[in-house]
């Protein structure tokens, strides 16, 4: 269980991180997912132990993660641009952290050799950016750890490459009960893996949830009325987004499906349907509820 | 804590990593202490080419100076490759990749940092270590160069220690690599910049200060740990023991404490500013006013120094200093900042406020801060030294305090006050001058420093050696002359008050001095006349500088113990070997088993003073001025000294041991026994004009301040001590050679010199064939004796003195010349003088 305990973390005067609170449960696959600059990696090298908060804390199994080697010892984490030494290769790499992660998989590694498509005895740094993740996340799962952070882990992969990762993240969580954090833009690729989400922005949290809950908080309602209705008509709804093309409606409502779908029924409407929201979808809805949207940006 | 750091499972992981980390450092070090390594072999075989009078045992030496003087070369090497190696190791910290891939690492700060630390460490010591070890196994014949060089090598290695330590708080404290090099030389450039800045200041204005003390003060490279490994073999291998032993404790104790902090600094680190910002915000402002402060302070000086202006030297001081001080302010500031706008006004409050404290300061320093005027109180005095010899008794301590109280009010009357800095206030000038060797200076305007048969205590003359009046034997008042005087008060509560007086210019009757000569005059009596004075510890065996070398091969030898006090230093090294004023004038063959010197200690007991444990003699550079005295040097020579080692020196003589004794004409007793064991002194009388190189020996003399810092062998020494000393040795003796000088000279000794000029030369001459050709038939006997004296007179001496040089150099030639001719023909069969041969 990994806890996130009023962390606030500030960088010189600006505030990243504000009496952030949430929890991720074992076992899950949680996606960060948040604006540019709302916190998202800092909040991931916090959990890791990299980052001191200013206040709160970053609980794994009951225990504060700074300064916590035996915590840490559970814990993976692959910034958004990993490091390697000039000469560092995968096998050298593998000889460190084989002797820093006691759960470190030798088998493991071998069977990853085989399927990730870099040499592992090459210089890292002259591989592509892509392949260094490939790398990176090579030697994060060899590790076996029980919690891993990853910051976009999906940049620079190609779809392939992706769907590999996924399906190796899935495996991991399956196999060892591993907890998966992941932070990035990339909505799609998460919708595939993650079962929760966290919402970030400027230093809060947003939302924090299952992400089918996520996604059931939140409809999208196609409909179309033989008059056009104002906005008050929608009074008993909490409508988040309406857009109107002629007598055609897209609302973006935010509460139960079914209640949504009985009040706009009650509006005698000729056509009706209830659509899915993308992760996409719903961050954007959400974003736009705290005032981050194109139009707030352009102004 | 260190406990739990070192017992971390990840420390050796991460020490091996920092070690790895740092191979490219270690294979570039090694391969250019590999080439050291050659270049020292090298070095070695070449020696016996240019000079074949080598002995076995200075060829030692030489061998051990090229090991010594490579391990100094390492040091430099070693300082060097720290810096990088620290650079690199702690480079992590200053990267945001890194410090993301370390920072999440299962371990602790401490531990990253302590495997850190000592893995770097271990990338440039073991390199290092082996390096020396390697060379000390060709070069450290004697077990003195084994020590010497063990010593360097710990001075290396905590130099390692301490600089690599210092790297890396600094790197905690900085967040990009660049600016961790800048603050790291920095802070070595300002600490020692800015002490010896403060010193120089106060000693340039403040009479009494000399800027020479804080040369041998540990508080120099106080916090400048790379300079540390210089500064200890400085401090080694001159007489500055305390300051040597001052600087270690103090490195031992400044790397616990700067490990300590650099600990702290690693634990409370933030890791964001890496790539930005400084971790420590005061550092770059705290660097740029050091900066700007010694910048400022040293061009301010030299402009001050070198302006005419009086008092009005101290504008010139504060607008170069403020000008200065600008520049190199914000010259780090626009590198600190990455521009000029970022912090630019706390940066100009910053400079502001410095500059008119560090102005301030020095126009307060020109009062002299009551420094100048200060003089102990007789009664916290536990012992003085005035003018180098040692007083205790409270009423010689308080005479010495009244004297020191007229000096410093006369100084302060002659250099004026307040006091400035500039070219006609300080002492600097007098000091060189008096220093300079050069005979223009001190010899030209007609003031010649010796008084003859006077019982006055003259107070102003330039130069001269002896503390005695070599005319008059009855002169009741040794000292012949005063230059300066040099007060070192130690107090009962532990602390010391050096003060140090040039009390004279030039010129030797100037009468406009503002000192109160005759109240000063009437003091030195009294001192003088003191049962104190006449009892002070002097030496009467001593080590000859000329052969420093062979006492050094004997330290080694156990049953000498008590020659471990004969002094060593390079110093004495070459400047020992060029006060040679000896003549070799025969030898005695000595019967196995007698044990002479303990009867010469019998005979010479029965001349001293029953009072007197020790003789209030001279050291061995007054000897040559001095008449009515007989310099005795016995020479011993071990015989089972194994040579198989050396194989191509097989023909060397053998190890060979002189100890000189100085005992004037009036003891008759020593006389006697040496005459009753066939040691004819009256025979062995030389002319003064056999003493052809004796004016070589007053030259180097005359450097006062040189003479008075030469270590006298027997400090330690007692009447129990030499008897030892003499049961010891005598085993070991089997020649003994009789060495005899006689000088005489009525006042200016230049005008001897030219005035016998041809003869001289002839005399010169005939002498260095004698030992020349001597040497030829009889190796095992005169070798060193040759080996000694002609290479004097191949020009060792030459430059001190023009007209000695010039005559050398003549006899050079003469003397090779008609070597070669002598030697084509027949050597001759027996030494002249009637020396024996040996057995």
């Amino acid at each position: 269980m990994l806890e996130i305990k009023n962390i606030t973390k500030r960088f010189g005067e600006k505030t990243a991180l504000d009496n952030l609170s949430f929890s991720v449960p074992e076992g899950s696959v949680f996606g960060l997912i948040g604006s540019n600059g709302s916190g998202k990696s800092t909040l991931l090298r916090i959990i890791s132990g990299i980052y001191e908060p200013d206040g709160g804390e970053a609980v794994i199994d009951s225990e504060n993660t700074f300064e916590n080697p035996e915590i840490k010892e559970r814990c993976f984490f692959i910034p958004d641009f990993p490091y390697f030494y000039n000469n560092s290769t995968v096998t050298n790499l593998a000889a460190l952290y084989r002797e820093l992660y006691p759960t470190w998989s030798e088998e493991k590694f071998q069977k990853l050799s085989c399927i990730f498509p870099i040499g592992i005895n090459d210089r890292i740094i002259n591989m592509s950016k892509g392949m260094q993740r490939q790398a990176a996340l090579m030697l994060a799962l060899s590790a076996c750890p029980k919690y891993i952070m990853l910051d976009e882990i999906f940049d620079g992969l190609d779809p392939v490459v992706r769907q590999l990762i996924k399906k190796l993240l899935m495996e991991m969580v399956a196999e060892n009960g591993t907890t998966v954090i992941i932070a990035s833009h990339n909505l799609r690729e998460l919708e595939d893996v993650c079962d929760h989400i966290g919402l970030i922005h400027k230093g809060g949290i947003i939302l924090e949830k299952e992400l089918d809950e996520a996604k059931l908080g939140i409809h999208r309602v196609q409909a179309v009325f033989e008059q056009e209705l104002g906005e008050g008509v929608f009074s008993d709804l909490n409508v988040v987004n309406i857009q109107r093309q002629g007598k055609m409606m897209l609302l973006t409502v935010r509460g139960d499906g079914e209640t949504i779908e009985n009040t706009i029924r009650a509006l005698d409407p000729i056509y009706m349907e209830m659509l899915p929201l993308t992760l996409e979808e719903v961050f954007i809805s959400e974003m736009e509820a705290v005032g981050y949207d194109i139009d707030n940006i352009l102004k | 804590m260190t406990s739990t750091i070192f017992s971390s499972k990840t420390f050796p992981t991460f020490y091996k990593w920092a070690f790895k980390r740092n191979k490219a450092v270690m294979v570039i070090f090694s391969v250019l202490l590999g080439l050291g390594v050659i270049l020292d072999l090298y070095a070695m075989t070449q020696i016996p080419r240019f000079d074949y009078g080598y002995t076995s045992d200075s060829l030692n030496d030489e061998f051990g100076e090229i090991g010594a003087v490579t391990i100094i070369i390492f040091q430099i090497g070693a300082i060097f490759f720290t810096f990088v190696s620290s650079l690199l190791t702690f480079s992590f910290l200053h990267n945001k990749r890194s410090v993301d891939m370390f920072g999440s690492a299962p371990t602790t700060r401490g531990t990253m940092f302590a495997s850190h630390l000592l893995g770097g460490i271990s990338s440039v010591a073991a390199p290092f270590i082996t390096g020396c070890l390697i060379v000390m196994g060709f070069t450290a014949r004697t077990g003195e160069y084994f020590k010497f060089d063990l010593i360097m090598v710990a001075l290396g290695v905590l130099g390692i220690l301490a600089a690599y330590s210092f790297t890396a708080l600094i790197a905690y404290c900085c967040g990009t690599v660049i600016d961790t090099a800048i603050v790291t030389i920095g802070v070595n450039a300002i600490c020692g910049g800015a002490v010896a800045l403060f010193w120089g200041m106060c000693s340039e204005m403040i009479p009494g200060l000399q800027f020479e003390s804080i040369i041998y003060s540990p508080i120099l490279p106080v916090f400048s740990p790379y300079a540390f490994c210089f500064f200890g073999d400085f401090y080694f291998f001159s007489e500055e023991k305390s300051a040597f032993f001052s600087i270690i404790i103090w490195n031992v104790i400044f790397i616990a404490g700067i490990t300590a902090c650099a600990l702290f600094a690693a634990i409370k680190r933030k890791a964001e500013v890496s790539q930005s910002e400084f971790a420590v915000k005061w550092l770059p402002m705290a660097i740029k006013a050091g900066a700007s402060v010694v910048a400022g302070g040293f061009i301010g000086c030299i402009a001050a120094l070198t302006s005419d202006l009086g008092f009005g030297n101290m504008a010139v001081f504060a607008l170069w200093y403020v000008i200065i001080g600008a520049v190199a302010f914000f010259i780090l500031h626009v590198i600190f900042s990455r521009g000029v706008k970022r912090h630019l006004l706390p940066s100009l409050i910053v400079y502001a406020v410095t500059t008119v404290a560090a102005v301030g300061f020095v126009f307060i320093l020109s009062t002299g801060l009551g420094i100048d005027t200060y003089v102990p109180v007789a009664q916290n005095v536990s012992t003085v030294s005035f003018n180098y010899e040692d007083y205790k008794d409270p009423e010689n301590v308080k005479i010495i305090t009244q004297i020191h109280k007229l000096v410093a009010e006369g100084t302060r009357k002659e250099e004026g006050f307040p006091y400035y800095l500039g070219n006609d206030s300080q002492d600097y000038y007098i000091y060189e001058d008096i220093n300079s060797y050069d005979p223009e200076i001190c010899y030209d305007d007609g003031d010649y420093p010796i008084t003859v048969g006077t019982d006055d205590v003259p107070l102003t003359s330039r130069s001269s050696d002896s503390s005695r009046n070599v005319e008059d034997f009855s002169n009741k008042y040794p000292l012949t002359y005063m230059t300066s005087f040099d007060f070192s008060y130690s107090k009962k509560v532990g602390f010391k008050t050096l003060r140090f007086y040039y009390i004279a210019n030039y010129s030797y009757d100037d009468k406009e001095l503002n000192y109160d000569y005759d109240a000063i005059e009437e003091l030195l009596q009294q001192l003088y006349s003191s049962t104190e004075y006449k009892h002070l510890r002097n030496e009467i065996i001593w080590d000859d500088e000329l052969r420093s070398r062979y006492s050094l091969a004997l330290n080694e030898t156990p049953e000498l113990n008590f020659m471990q006090y004969v002094p060593f230093s390079i110093d004495d090294y070459y400047y020992g070997y060029s006060t040679s004023s000896y003549q070799n004038v025969g030898s005695v063959k000595l019967p196995t088993g007698e044990n002479f010197y303990e009867n010469l200690f019998v005979a010479l007991r029965k001349d001293m003073d029953a009072d007197t444990e020790y003789y209030k003699t001279v050291t061995s550079h007054n000897s040559a001025l001095l008449d009515n005295y007989l310099t005795l040097t016995v020479a011993y020579t071990r015989k089972e000294k194994d040579q198989s080692y050396y194989g191509m020196f097989d023909d060397y003589e053998p190890y060979s041991q002189y100890i000189d004794v100085v005992i004037p004409l009036s003891y008759k007793n020593t006389i006697d026994y040496l005459n009753s064991r066939g040691i004819d002194t009256d025979y062995r009388y030389m002319d003064q004009s056999y003493v052809f190189n004796w004016p070589l020996d007053y030259i180097n003399s005359s450097s006062d301040a040189y003479n008075i810092s030469y270590p006298q062998f027997g400090q330690k020494g007692d009447v129990e001590s030499l008897k030892q000393l003499v049961e010891d040795i005598t085993p070991q003796l089997e020649y003994m050679s009789i060495i005899r000088m006689k000088t005489k000279y009525d006042g200016n000794v230049i005008d001897w010199v030219e005035a016998h000029e041809k003869e001289f030369s002839e005399k010169a001459l005939e002498i260095a064939i004698r030992d020349y050709t001597g040497w030829k038939d009889n190796p095992k006997y005169i070798s060193s004796t040759y080996t000694n004296e002609f290479t004097l007179n191949n020009g060792y001496n030459g430059e001190y003195f023009y007209l000695a040089d010039q005559i050398i150099t003549d006899l050079d030639a003469q003397c090779v010349s008609i070597a070669e001719e002598i030697n084509e023909d027949a050597a001759p069969a027996e030494l002249p003088n009637g020396s024996d041969k040996a057995a």
